[in-house]
């Protein structure tokens, strides 16, 4: 029982970094259409800014999550404006292309920038561990679970008592029916995109010490995180979150009780299983074909 | 004076400067040596370091000689200088083959230091007899020199082998029972097979054996959980350096009580990653450079300290292990060359790298006295380490016996 109740627990806290990566894709993806696959590089971003904050210029930790956030929303600005917004009228073929140029874009920049030599974020608590009983979790693993909790309830908040959060729901919803109510749907597709992008800033400071930073780093995350909104329904925040639980918890378990090198293995089948009985995802819109 | 004396005087001037510095009044040629390494992806700083551990030891040996008969080579009454062609192959088999061909082909380099990897290296060997290339490529798989290639040379013992002396003192140590993680690169899983069938020899047991693929994990929370549940009195840790000490933080991190053994990837960046003083009793089989790195008192020959302190200086930061390994092979070949009587046939050189090797004289950081009939070069001794109060304690050196490698 006990080492069920620490796979659950290695598994939510794992989760709960897919949750951020996974409900900044969804966002996205539900105003602009847009697979935004450089999520995973722009969370790596943010771990290596977060880092060169703490390491180079011993800035607080807390301050420099709060800076990197707002980096990497300002980032995700620009690359709205300069790269999706011009051809927003395109095939969508297109924005599929931009997407994955700017992941190349994104990890040649990593590269040159940082170096390959693997870096390592070390702060106050880096080798704390909280104990409870037989289970135990690094302290750093706590806070990412705590904040991920702060942040989607601060998410949800925002969508559903701001005005703001209910134009972005209602493009998500219908665009044209957003345009008609007078709702500048551009200005909502460009704060899609930094909200989209700040929680990938997000996700990349609270995990950064308490793994390996490289410039590869975000694909694997990226990947989960896509089978997550898939699974969870692409468009909908809520089966984001729950889809990047369940699969984080299926991750672990799939390591501790079978083998660590299959795990990825039943993520991507729990994925397939879902789209062959409910291609909609758990909380996904139907899609109509004529 | 007449002009007979004249004449007589400048003739015994001449005379006398050709026999004060005959060498130095020729010109140096030059001979070519090839680099292959990663300059570019994610094995950049691996890359990096090869190169620049080859370009220390040319300017060395340019400078001094080999043996201190400098400077540069020489070769049948002739002085050469090294000079290096170096070839950026990303990692990339494909392209290791292609610098190959490059390098003997454009350059018509007679030795290679590189490339980095096992793949590579395999790739490389279809490649090398062919073009009349000797070469050093970097591989920790036992089957590297297995291939019967006549021009590979395997510059460090495969760390399998030392799989048998780590199993031994786990048993010395009291500890029976033994959890394996491993990356999945066949040199890393042949060494964690290894230290099971030698501690299940002794009587131990391995409760469970774990391969994982290192560029993709980066959570080992979950296998950790499924070793801690097993109980191990110590956790085998077969990966590069860094996954290393990930693997290591992550089972602290789920409250693993045991101890760790862990490979000569081990080094500077992992202490610093987890800190020695949560390894307390924890086992490091180790090369000689990162005893000496901490204990250069014990470096009683001193050429890996002097080393390790030129590299920093000059280039103002650390070096990637692999690095270190292709700068004993620069001296050798170049040795070599010089006992040969020969810079441009590799196989008469690769005949006369055992004698560079055995002369003793080369200012070489492993001190390797032999290369095999099967291109490994032999001789230089490993440690195995114990973690005692944040620093190492030595706790037997090791040199695994020819009979066994040839």
């Amino acid at each position: 029982m006990i080492e069920l109740a620490q796979y659950l627990l290695n598994g939510i806290s794992q989760g709960c970094v897919y949750v951020l990566l996974a409900s900044g894709l969804t966002i996205i993806f539900g105003i602009l259409n847009v697979p935004n696959f450089a999520q995973g590089h722009l969370y790596m971003v943010a771990a290596y800014l977060g880092f060169y904050m703490v390491m180079s210029y011993a800035m607080n930790y807390w301050l420099a999550l709060v800076l990197a956030t707002f980096a990497l929303g300002i980032l995700g600005l620009l690359v709205y404006f300069f790269v999706f917004y011009p051809i927003r009228n395109a095939p969508e073929v297109n924005l599929f292309v931009a997407a994955m140029a700017l992941l190349m874009i994104l990890e040649g920049g990593a590269l040159f920038l940082f170096g390959t030599e693997t870096k390592w974020f070390l702060i106050p608590w880096s080798r704390s561990v909280l104990s409870v009983g037989n289970l135990s979790l690094q302290v750093q693993r706590v806070i990412v679970i705590a904040g991920t909790t702060v942040v989607m309830l601060a998410l949800w908040l925002f969508i559903k008592r701001t005005s703001l959060g209910a134009a972005l729901e209602a493009t998500a919803q219908h665009r044209e029916g957003a345009l008609l109510c007078g709702i500048k749907v551009s200005r909502i597709s460009a704060m899609a995109f930094v909200v989209g992008t700040a929680l990938a800033g997000i996700a990349g400071v609270l995990i950064g010490p308490a793994v390996l930073l490289e410039p590869t780093m975000g694909m694997g995350p990226l990947l989960v995180a896509f089978s997550a909104i898939i699974f969870g329904g692409l468009g909908s925040v809520a089966g984001a979150v729950l889809g990047s639980v369940i699969l984080g918890v299926v991750e672990s378990l799939a390591s501790g009780y079978i083998s660590a090198t299959y795990n990825l293995a039943f993520v991507f089948a729990i994925m397939i299983i879902m789209l062959l009985f409910r291609p909609k995802g758990l909380f996904g819109k139907e899609v109509w074909r004529p | 004076m007449g002009k007979k004396s004249i004449f007589l005087s400048v003739v015994i001037l001449l005379v006398a400067g050709a026999l004060v510095c005959p060498a130095h009044a020729q010109q140096m040629k030059s001979v070519k040596i090839g680099v292959i390494s990663p300059l570019s992806g994610p094995l950049t700083f691996v890359g990096t370091s090869m190169l620049r551990c080859v370009q220390l030891a040319v300017k060395d040996i340019n400078e001094k000689g080999t043996t201190g008969n400098g400077p540069g080579l020489l070769v049948g009454g002739q002085r050469y200088k090294l000079e290096i062609v170096n070839y950026d192959d990303s990692a990339d088999p494909a392209k290791s083959v292609a610098g190959m061909r490059k390098l003997a082909e454009m350059y018509s380099v007679p030795v290679v230091l590189g490339p980095f990897g096992t793949p590579q290296v395999w790739a490389t060997q279809e490649v090398n007899v062919g073009l009349k290339v000797l070469y050093n490529g970097l591989s920790t798989s036992d089957q590297s020199r297995k291939k019967g290639n006549p021009l590979y040379i395997q510059e460090r013992v495969p760390g399998m082998y030392y799989g048998d002396a780590m199993a031994e003192v786990a048993m010395e140590k009291g500890y029976k029972k033994a959890a394996v993680v491993t990356d999945i690169n066949e040199a890393y899983v042949s060494w964690g097979k290894r230290f099971r069938q030698k501690l299940e020899s002794l009587g131990g047991q391995v409760v469970a054996f774990e391969s994982v693929d290192i560029k993709t994990t980066t959570d080992y929370h979950s296998i950790m959980t499924s070793f801690k549940a097993k109980n191990p009195d110590i956790i085998f840790v077969a990966m590069y350096e860094e996954p290393s000490a990930l693997a290591v933080n992550h089972a602290l991190d789920v409250g693993y009580k045991g101890k760790f053994m862990v490979t000569s990837d081990w080094g500077v960046k992992s202490e610093k990653i987890v800190g020695l003083d949560r390894m307390e009793g924890s086992i490091v089989q180790a090369m000689v450079h990162t005893y000496y790195r901490k204990y250069p008192d014990q470096d009683k020959r001193g050429y890996a300290t002097a080393f390790m302190k030129k590299y920093v200086e000059t280039y103002k930061e650390d070096f990637a292990q692999p690095g270190l390994s292709v700068y004993d092979p620069v001296w050798m070949f170049a040795r070599a060359m010089e006992i040969a009587n020969n810079v441009t046939d590799a196989y008469a050189i690769r005949a006369a790298c055992p004698k560079a090797l055995e002369e003793g004289k080369l200012p070489i950081i492993f001190p390797n006295v032999d290369v095999l009939k099967n291109g490994l070069m032999w001789g230089a001794p490993e440690l195995i380490l114990e973690v005692k109060g944040s620093q190492y304690k030595l706790v037997k050196t090791i040199t695994v016996p020819k009979n066994i490698l040839e």
